[in-house]
């Protein structure tokens, strides 16, 4: 028995630590750019295919391509930002459209230039380990280490750094932010960049258990946007808060009841959570 | 009555126009055209009732789902409990309307991103619902053999809307009712609140004007024409299951009104055309069709943000500069 | 009129308005001012329903008017102008005038749809109510003119307009004259003190001591949300912890 729980926490853990890693970027980029990027899924599964290109297909070695993987999709990202997002501003609904256009596009591309078949990725560590008489797969128990690395780095960033300030600074007010020598447009395009980082990282990250195809960002897109909705928009830990209440919800749901039960509950919930507590469990006062 | 030369025109214009719709089938080539624009017929009613919801303020992105309740309602009222066409429809309409009522009344509250995502997580948990609870839903493999409309005149004869000529004086008439409506809200006191209380809520309400209960009043209207949309399709198509009211045509209803443009009345009418015009020329490659649809909808809202539907006013202001330039002499007082 | 009973408002630890009290009697105008953060902001979102008081009670002709959301605190005949210059930004000034008379002009969802001619007559109504008061505050030649294009002083005019469409009984005015050059200043007051002659109550919030001193029949001063003076403009101007309110409290008045 102790073995299936133990299994279902770490599913529920890597499951829960790529929502986080997703619904990380949608946040900043709703915080900082006031932008709610329909894009992002098919982010992710951009950054999972450059992964797998440069290591299945031109043979790289691991971490090359992981990095490699997260870095271009990173720049594309900001390529992005800089010739189209901005010209739109904030007007929000045309640019929700026009990203759902994009992440249409991108998923079409792959499509065209991969097929549409789901593709395994080999990954760096095969093999279990044995903890407390309890058999772990190393894959995943890396996947966890790394995506906390990850969500711990990016806290770093935001609390610690100038950069990381001044990305706050312009979440708040951003004119007063600019007032301060604060410049906007690159803060969005770090902004952009992190965001977009984070999403193929945890692409890569899970590439190698789920294998990719080109739907594979359309589910985590939603459940992002369920984790920062229950933790409240805006707000990076509730984000990570709202990513663990979903992840156990769904995984723990899903091995003990039914995947698609699972999945509406899920649902169900942020819905209830937002009809009575609009401004998510942590609670943010919105600019 | 006393009609000015401009009414005459306007009416003119109408009448012109009314003709050629009754007239299309015979001018259309084929069958499989008639089918296109009675498909564009119903979502017109969809695409216009998100309109009435927008131009309040709110991104409804549940929207299909009410789509897919009007549908689903609809087919059960003819399968389960045996009634005619005519009384579904209605009371499918007004299902949405309940429902749009009790989850307006909640959700109008907020605004913004967080409106749009309490409709996202609405539309799916009305979605997948429908897929989970397939005893009752049909699930995945959904609801077929719906039965078409049809008109018993007793002892007389037995109207059967089977073909796409006798659906497509059905939609036609819907639609145009549908229109008439709204035309008739948007353009009086209703439409004038309701962009009132989008420009500035606050002031709105220190006036007096009962903000939230307006935005109501538009939610559920708009609601309700999803809902009507819904239960023409499943009759129309005589299958639905939940993907059919998914996220691809939530997002054609919005590319549609985005794309249109969202300031005009007949907006919506024209992001229709445009979207079925796109899926119908990129039909043959399949493979494509996202690519070139997405390509198209980033360019439009690129370079036409206000829409399809300004460019007559932006190409009359052109044609004045073009004329000024001309003939400069003969500007009055410039 | 209007009377203002033991008001409190706390935002979280902060506390805006502590223990507020006051009367505005019928047909007079009040003015309220204090240096900025007194609460004077505070105390109109309170009287015209867009903040619930911690504590109090407000009560309008004898009827407690405390909680009431603000469309139904217009709809009893108390308006407020804003501070802020949006109002309706994309509409026309003649079509943000009809959404001002909202209250008389309203017409019923099934009646709009069917068009019958009651509602062709009550839309001339509006429009000629509309019309007749953008004569009146003098911006009638503005009509077809989008809001946002409308320079600050005359924008300033058209919340005037739009509140009185409301046909309020107390006005609220929210900094009328700010940002506004001398004759602009001198004309607009000159339309409040016409207003009040007319019947109309008048709470007006001003920074401009010249304007207020001139036109105010009584005046309150707010100081770190609590009163600390009240009285005739001329008491007020020579009362020494308004003076002191308003320059910091260490500087001494030479």
């Amino acid at each position: 028995m102790g073995l299936l729980y133990a299994q279902i926490l770490v599913n529920a853990l890597v499951l829960s630590l790529t929502y986080i890693l997703i619904a990380l970027g949608l946040t900043l980029v709703l915080s900082v750019m006031d932008i709610l990027n329909f894009a992002h899924g098919a982010i992710y599964m951009l950054g999972a295919y450059i992964f797998y290109t440069f290591l299945m297909k031109m043979d790289f070695p691991y971490f090359v391509s992981a990095i490699l993987a997260i870095v271009v999709t990173g720049f594309l990202g900001v390529v992005l930002e800089k010739y189209v997002l901005r010209r739109l501003g904030t007007a929000h609904l045309e640019v929700l459209v026009l990203t759902f256009g994009l992440g249409m596009v991108l998923e079409s591309l792959i499509t065209v230039i991969f097929s549409g078949q789901p593709l395994p990725v080999t990954g760096l560590f095969s093999g279990v380990i044995t903890v407390f008489g309890v058999t772990l797969s190393l894959e995943r128990l890396s996947i966890i280490l790394v995506s906390i690395v990850l969500v711990g780095a990016l806290f770093f960033f935001v609390t610690w750094t100038k950069e990381g300030r001044a990305m706050r600074a312009v979440t708040q007010n951003r004119v007063a932010a600019q007032l301060q020598g604060i410049d906007p447009h690159r803060i969005s395009a770090l902004c952009f960049f992190i965001a977009c980082a984070l999403a193929a990282a945890s692409g890569v990250l899970t590439a190698p258990i789920f294998g990719i195809e080109p739907t594979m960002g359309l589910t985590p897109l939603l459940k992002g946007f369920c984790a920062m909705i229950l933790g409240g928009l805006g707000n990076i830990t509730g984000c990570v808060m709202g990513g663990f209440i979903l992840g156990f919800v769904v995984s723990f749901g899903s091995t003990l009841i039914d995947p698609t039960m699972a999945d509406m509950i899920a649902f169900a919930l942020v819905l209830l959570i937002l009809i009575f507590r609009p401004r998510g469990i942590i609670g943010h006062v919105q600019k | 009555m006393d009609m000015s030369r401009s009414s005459f025109r306007q009416w003119t214009w109408f009448l012109g126009l009314l003709a050629i719709l009754l007239l299309m089938p015979a001018m259309v080539s084929g069958i499989g055209i008639l089918n296109i624009i009675n498909m564009m017929y119903l979502m017109i009613i969809a695409a216009m009732g998100l309109n009435l919801i927008l131009r309040t303020g709110h991104a409804n992105f549940a929207h299909a789902a009410f789509l897919a309740i009007g549908a689903y309602a609809s087919a059960f009222l003819s399968l389960r409990a045996g009634l005619a066409f005519w009384l579904c429809l209605p009371m499918a309409g007004l299902t949405g309307a309940l429902i749009a009522w009790g989850l307006g009344r909640i959700i109008l509250k907020v605004k913004g991103a967080y409106f749009f995502l309490i409709t996202v997580a609405f539309s799916e948990v009305v979605r997948r619902s429908l897929a989970y609870f397939s005893d009752v839903t049909g699930g995945h493999q959904g609801i077929e053999r719906i039965p078409k409309p049809s008109i018993n005149i007793p002892d007389l004869a037995t109207v059967r809307f089977g073909s796409e000529m006798s659906f497509y004086y059905l939609l036609l008439a819907t639609m145009l009712v549908s229109l008439v409506i709204m035309y008739r809200l948007q353009r009086g006191h209703w439409g004038l609140t309701w962009r009132a209380s989008r420009e500035a809520d606050m002031v709105a309400e220190s006036v007096g004007v009962d903000v939230l209960r307006y935005k109501i009043t538009a939610f559920v209207t708009g609601c309700f024409f999803a809902a009507i949309s819904g239960s023409l399709y499943a009759h129309y198509v005589s299958f639905i299951n939940p993907d059919t009211f998914g996220q691809p045509m939530m997002m054609g209803l919005l590319f549609a009104v985005v794309v249109g443009g969202r300031d005009y009345f007949y907006g919506p009418i024209i992001g229709i055309i445009l979207l079925r015009g796109c899926s119908a020329a990129v039909a043959r490659m399949a493979e494509y069709q996202p690519m070139v649809y997405g390509v198209i909808l980033i360019l439009a809202i690129l370079f036409f943000p206000a829409g399809f539907a300004s460019l007559p006013s932006r190409f009359s202001v052109m044609w004045q500069r073009i004329l000024h330039f001309r003939r400069p002499s003969e500007v009055a007082g410039s | 009129m209007l009377e203002v009973k033991n008001l409190r408002k706390q935002f979280g630890g902060l506390v805006a308005i502590d223990d507020l009290s006051f009367h505005i009697e019928k047909g007079k105008i009040l003015g309220l001012i204090g240096p900025n953060g007194a609460g004077k902001s505070t105390a109109f979102n309170l009287i015209t329903g867009f903040y619930s008081p911690t504590a109090g009670k407000i009560e309008y002709k004898g009827e407690d008017i405390t909680g009431l959301k603000s469309s139904q605190i217009a709809k009893k005949g108390i308006v407020r102008t804003w501070q802020v210059s949006g109002l309706f930004a994309n509409m026309t000034v003649v079509q943000s005038q009809i959404v001002g008379c909202h209250l008389g002009g309203r017409i019923g969802l099934w009646q709009t749809i069917l068009g019958n001619r009651a509602v062709r007559e009550k839309e001339e109504e509006v429009q000629e109510k509309a019309n007749k008061i953008l004569d009146i505050v003098g911006l009638a030649e503005f009509k077809g003119m989008l809001s946002k294009n409308l320079p600050h002083g005359l924008l300033r005019r058209l919340g005037i307009a739009i509140a009185l469409g409301a046909d309020p009984e107390l006005m609220l005015l929210d900094e009328p004259v700010s940002g506004m050059n001398p004759g602009e200043i001198q004309e607009t007051m000159a339309l409040i003190k016409g207003l009040n002659k007319e019947g109309m109550t008048i709470l007006l919030v001003e920074h401009n001591m010249k304007a207020v001193m001139s036109t105010c029949d009584h005046i309150i001063v707010l100081h770190y949300g609590k009163k600390i003076a009240e009285g005739l403009p001329q008491e007020i101007a020579q009362n020494q912890r308004v003076i002191q309110a308003y320059l910091g409290g260490s500087a001494k008045v030479a």
